[in-house]
């Protein structure tokens, strides 16, 4: 050596004026480094400096100075140091993360305001170092990624020593260093993990399995093995310094699959470790930050809607639209004549809503208008300014703007032909703001200083509107228009003719009163008469009685009598002409009126296909859930049915369809070895059957297991095991309450909503359901459902002392006795009718209404009624009434009596009830006890699970709680944080899912909140949010979430999530 | 509601509307709809609790009749001094019998000092009082009107005799 070796002690002023510069620079990673090296030194003795020891701390300085340029290899070779055997600097393994972290921390904050120049092909002290690899800062990457990069690449280079430490030959040290490697590898597998290198971390989990394996069998672990280790983490290295890069985790990958390894990787895993590569890139990634647009362009204004758009959140949109932009005018408008922050809040509020739902729709137009207003809006609120006169008139007309294009998505006016003028001086506004601030632009004559923040307006209810409504065509419209304006014609028609009537009434007095004259006067000659009768002698002579008519006062008073009955006759016939005629404008007056209600409710119905869609999503998710295959075949989809109806019927269909997915289709295996078709079909047929409407669900599956529910029947004591039941009747069984013949629950099935659910919403509609099955073929389920506000024919009748209407529903013949006979034997009353026996039973007695009658008093009339495929006579006295009558329901809370349809109100003002007999009849012959027990204990909803959605966006709420529903969830929402936490006072729901951000009470705080309380912090919280930084999601795990979700969330990973929360759920 | 939920005293709000059933006072909102009507004709129907008086056809609507008494198991009212109250509007609309003509409350709403249930209280009601207040002697009661008409709409048809 040509230089006298540095001494310690020169070392150790180097070190000391190294941690001065590097406490100015404010690099107090270094500098900590430095004063531990320095106090490392002082403890050694002189001898103990060996000359690389001494060479690398004379390298020192120009570490630093390359650590001052921003090369994270300069870390490294601080660490060499630190680490050094030798030296023995006291640190324990987090510290030494600890001073890694704030190394790294140092250099970041150096760089940001130092130009970056490792990556600069041209510096020539960096090209000496071919082979080590620069971690260049990419601007793709963002700054916590890059940390997170840089603590890993430390800590793999500290495990890289250890592994090139490896004593080889020495058994037990040997055994000792490789359960460290494992250790530090374990504390590696978590860090990586946490940064979200979910793909490096398979692959360390898979080098720790074989590490573990090694020190199980040590003596195998040979050089060659050691050699695979270090490739393995040098390739780590590299993946790590090249990690932006898709293809990235190959050669780490390729590795994994060397011979040499004792547990080699399996292509199942190298599969699923290739996808975490490729999301762990993704994530990486921070959403590049908006730089806003300066010029609005054609695109940007774009109003079409998207082809595969909802068409429920699309009607959603545009019944909420109005309302929110009146709103946001309002709001405007009140700012204009000196408002408040409170209306800036709002506006600002409504914009953000409104922008969602646009997003979630697709409209780009509004979405892009209203982000730019919420931004300038969410910059002055966060200034505490309220805007000026020259931006809220801008403001304005962007309101007036989103109103002309929220009418336009109708369909009935053109788009707004301003609206790229707008945008753009929104834009600008927009522009301006992000660039001078907010205060920079207050005009003089604005207020200046802080307004006094005023108390939130409560939150905006929903729109009042909110009550459903339903789209007319306009043709319909006019039709109802013109049956209006000639009903009033023919009323006024109808009093004409009652006026006429009136008159001929008149005349009929008259001319009656001159009939009574008459009468008088002919009965006073006729006494006349008889008087002087004879007095009046034989006078002329020369002609005879016969020849010359003689006429005196009685002939003239009778001949007058006589034309006057005659001409009282004419009035008469005159008067029933007019009452013909008023006749037959009252029956045109009633055809008007049926036409009418018959528009109307047309008006309200929808085809079938409308709910088709969601039928066949609900499908294809149970088939996904049980990994089935099945196929939806519709039958009678045209049909135009109720909306009422169709909506109600949704929810059983769709139970049916999950049953049929779920019990009755097999797996592909079993249905090829039965010698079916592997995919199984569902088909699904609609019709109409005078006032109802039938609906067939049929599986091709392996039908119902008749054996097992008679098992189950005579288990639960309903069956006796003497006892023989026809397959029909066994079948029945299955629409008890609590009836399964599963003594486990499987994953979709667990919900335990099964056929009594389906068959307790069907008869709440007033229907009925039969069952049809082959076992091996299938199941048949057909629903009748009746359809409401039809006008049904019904028979008054009096019962005792009611007046009731009897629907003609399952009346197939009405007879009157003496055409059959009522007789009674043994077994009761029956009708005898073409040699065929009909079981009778009075009215009376089926509406439990006491009657005292003589025994000879028979009923007088008999209606043939046919119920779940049996007839059976109903006897009343008479039928006072026959007419047609529109069936009403008796309220929301009296919804449904059994045995009545619903109520009817008479011509006079009554009200009848209308008694559904086939209803009357099957309760009579079906086990009492059954029903009582359907109608008050089964409530659906206490046993479907029930999810809280937490969500201040409308159309996020109904597209989540569509999508739960349909699933098989009950579901209640609440617009914020605070609404959440009073519902939760009252209910405990079974999963809670919430978004994040949400005005007086954000997802982040209700979880906190739900932690804290005693019976719902076991409660599971899933997070569902935009918001995708790391920052974010520990926040929320912080606070206790289960699973935090990025919009836009799978479906199928929700639904799976939810289910498994609830599996592992403690009750 | 249960049992549990009359616990927390609250005094009453400034206008509230009162009506009498028998012993028991009941108290509603000013934002409630509702409605006495005279003189109109209850259409009974065969087979339901008697306490489902019958149907009213309240212009065009169809509307239950409730005898809260009969359902309290304390006979029904004096048939001269009832009328028929109507709470609610649309398909949510029930009628009452009460005792003479509802009361409008405002001026006195701060008498009305909120006491703990009263052990008179037939347990039917129970669940339904949200709060028990004490006016000159007289007990008047906060109902909540959609829960108890909601339970009473699922148990009108007479219980089955089991043979």
């Amino acid at each position: 050596m040509t230089d006298l070796p540095p001494t310690s002690d020169d070392i150790a002023a180097v070190l000391a004026a190294l941690a001065d510069n590097a406490a100015e620079d404010g690099c107090y990673g270094f500098q900590d480094a430095c004063l531990l090296i320095g106090e490392a030194l002082a403890a050694l003795p002189a001898e103990g400096l060996t000359s690389e020891l001494q060479a690398l701390l004379v390298g020192l300085p120009q570490v630093y100075k390359d650590y001052r340029l921003g090369d994270r290899l300069s870390i490294a070779g601080i660490f060499d140091i630190l680490q050094h055997p030798v030296l023995q600097v006291i640190l324990a393994d987090d510290e030494l993360l600890l001073l890694a972290e704030q190394l790294n921390t140092d250099m970041t904050a150096l760089s940001d305001g130092i130009e970056i120049i490792a990556d600069a092909p041209d510096e020539p002290a960096l090209a000496d170092t071919p082979e080590k690899v620069v971690i260049s800062p990419n601007p793709v990457l963002s700054k916590a990624s890059l940390e997170l990069v840089a603590l890993l690449d430390t800590q793999a280079r500290y495990i890289s020593g250890l592994i090139d430490a490896l004593p080889l030959g020495q058994t037990d040290a040997l055994a000792a260093d490789l359960e460290n490697i494992g250790e530090e590898l374990e504390r590696y597998i978590s860090a990586a993990n946490m940064a979200g290198f979910t793909g490096l971390a398979l692959v360390c989990e898979q080098v720790l399995a074989n590490i573990e394996r090694f020190h199980a069998n040590i003596g195998v672990f040979s050089a060659e093995h050691q050699v695979l280790l270090q490739t393995w983490i040098s390739e780590t290295i590299a993946y790590l310094a090249a990690v932006s890069d898709s293809q990235a985790g190959l050669p780490l990958l390729a590795i994994l699959g060397a011979d040499s390894w004792l547990l080699p990787v399996t292509l199942e895993d190298a599969g699923l470790i290739m996808a975490h590569f490729k999301a762990t890139d993704a994530n990486l990634h921070e959403p590049e930050p908006e730089i806003r647009k300066q010029t609005a362009t054609l695109n940007d204004i774009d109003l079409t809607l998207p082809e595969d758009v909802n068409p429920e959140l699309l009607d959603i949109l545009l019944h909420e639209l109005p309302l929110q932009i009146q709103e946001f005018s309002s709001a405007i408008q009140r700012l204009q004549t000196g408002g408040s922050l409170a209306d800036l809040e709002i506006a600002q509020r409504v914009a953000h809503t409104v922008k969602g739902a646009a997003n979630t729709v697709g409209i780009k137009g509004i979405a892009e208008l209203t982000h730019q207003l919420e931004d300038i809006l969410l910059a002055f609120a966060s200034a505490q300014q309220l805007p000026g006169y020259a931006l809220l008139s801008v403001l304005m007309d962007a309101a007036d703007c989103l109103a002309v294009m929220g009418e336009s998505l109708t369909g009935f006016s053109p788009p707004p032909e301003d609206a790229l003028l707008v945008l753009q001086s929104v834009l600008d506004w927009a522009n301006q703001i992000e660039q001078v601030g907010v205060a920079a632009l207050l005009e003089p004559n604005d207020q200046v200083g802080s307004i006094p923040p005023e108390p939130a307006l409560p939150n905006t209810d929903e729109p009042i509107a909110a009550s459903s409504s339903v789209r007319v065509a306009s043709a319909q419209l006019d039709d109802l228009f013109k049956l209006a304006d000639e009903n009033v014609i023919l009323n006024s028609q109808a009093n004409e003719r009652l006026r006429r009537i009136r008159a001929q009434l008149r005349a009929m007095e008259a001319q009656i009163e001159l009939l009574r004259q008459l009468g008088d006067e002919l009965e006073q000659l006729v006494d006349l008469k008889d008087l002087t009768g004879q007095a009046s002698g034989k006078g002329q002579a020369d002609f005879d009685a016969l020849e010359m008519d003689q006429y005196n006062e009685l002939h003239t008073a009778s001949r007058r009598m006589v034309e006057a009955a005659f001409d009282a006759r004419e009035i008469s016939k005159d008067a029933s002409k007019e009452l013909e005629a008023m006749n037959e404008v009252l029956e045109d007056q009633q055809r008007i009126g049926n036409e009418t209600q018959a528009v109307m409710m047309q008006t309200r119905l929808l085809p079938v296909s409308s709910i088709a869609q969601r039928l066949q999503r609900s499908l294809r998710q149970t088939c996904r859930l049980t990994q089935k295959q099945c196929d939806l075949v519709l039958t009678g989809d045209h049909l135009m049915v109720n909306g009422d109806t169709l909506n109600s019927l949704l929810d059983p269909l769709m139970h049916l369809l999950r049953n049929a997915v779920d019990h009755g289709i097999e797996t592909a295996e079993q249905r090829l070895a039965a010698g079916k078709n592997p995919h199984g079909t569902l088909a699904l047929h609609f019709e109409l059957d005078g006032n109802h409407i039938r609906v067939r669900v049929q599986d091709d599956g392996r039908g119902l297991d008749f054996a097992a529910i008679r098992d189950t029947a005579i288990r639960r004591g309903l069956l006796d095991s003497g006892q023989n039941l026809s397959d029909k009747d066994l079948a029945r069984y299955i629409l008890r309450p609590n009836f399964s013949t599963r003594t486990v629950a499987t994953q979709t099935s667990g919900r335990g909503v099964g056929m009594d659910a389906v068959h307790y919403q069907v008869v709440g509609l007033g229907g009925s359901l039969a069952l049809d099955s082959v076992p091996g073929l299938g199941l048949s389920v057909d629903l009748r459902v009746p359809l409401p506000m039809s006008r049904v024919h019904a028979l008054l009748t009096q019962v005792g002392t009611y007046k009731v209407a009897i629907a003609n529903k399952g009346v197939t013949q009405i007879l009157f006795a003496g055409a059959a006979t009522i007789l009674d034997d043994d077994q009761g009353q029956f009708v005898l009718l073409a040699d065929e026996r009909y079981e009778a039973v009075p009215l009376s007695r089926l509406l439990r209404i006491p009657e005292r009658r003589k025994r000879e008093l028979y009923y007088r009339t008999v209606l043939l009624v046919q119920h779940d495929e049996q007839t059976t006579a109903v006897l009343i006295d008479a039928i006072t009434d026959s007419l047609d009558i529109v069936i009403k329901s008796l309220g929301q809370y009296v919804n449904k009596i059994p045995g009545f349809a619903g109520a009817a109100i008479m011509g006079d003002g009554t009200v009848a009830a209308v008694v559904d007999l086939p209803e009357l009849l099957r309760r009579q012959y079906a086990d009492a006890v059954t029903y009582t027990e359907l109608a008050e204990e089964w409530l659906p909803e206490t046993r479907l699970p029930t999810v809280l959605l937490v969500d201040d966006s409308l159309s996020q709420r109904r597209a989540l709680e569509q999508l739960l529903q349909d699933a098989g969830f009950a579901v209640r929402t609440a617009r914020d944080g605070i609404e959440a936490t009073e519902q939760l006072a009252d209910f405990k729901p079974d999963i809670v899912l919430t978004d994040l951000e949400m005005p007086r009470m954000n997802g982040i705080e209700l979880t906190a909140h739900i932690r804290t309380r005693e019976n719902l912090k076991t409660l599971p919280v899933i997070m569902i949010t935009s918001r995708t930084t790391q920052a974010h999601r520990q926040l929320a795990l912080e606070a206790g979430i289960d699973f935090y979700l990025v919009k836009p969330v799978q479906e199928d990973d929700l639904l799976g999530k939810i289910q498994g929360l609830l599996a592992t759920a403690t009750p | 509601m249960n049992a549990n939920a009359v616990t927390n005293t609250e005094p009453l709000a400034d206008s509230v509307l009162g009506f009498r059933v028998g012993a028991w006072g009941f108290i509603l909102p000013v934002s409630i709809h509702c409605e006495v009507l005279e003189r109109l004709h209850v259409n009974p129907i065969p087979n339901v609790e008697p306490w489902l008086s019958g149907l009213l056809n309240v212009r065009g609507l169809i509307v239950p009749v409730i005898d809260l008494h009969l359902w309290l198991g304390m006979g029904t009212l004096a048939t001269k001094e009832r009328r028929l109250f109507t709470i609610g509007r649309g398909d949510k609309t029930m009628a009452v019998w009460i005792d003479g003509y509802p009361q409008l409350l405002s001026e006195q709403a701060q008498s009305f000092v909120p006491i703990p249930p009263v052990e008179t209280l037939p347990p039917a009601l129970l669940p339904f009082v949200a709060q028990c207040y004490s006016y000159h002697g007289e007990i008047w009661l906060k109902a909540q009107f959609d829960s108890l008409f909601r339970t009473l709409g699922q148990h009108q048809s007479r219980q089955e005799t089991v043979s």
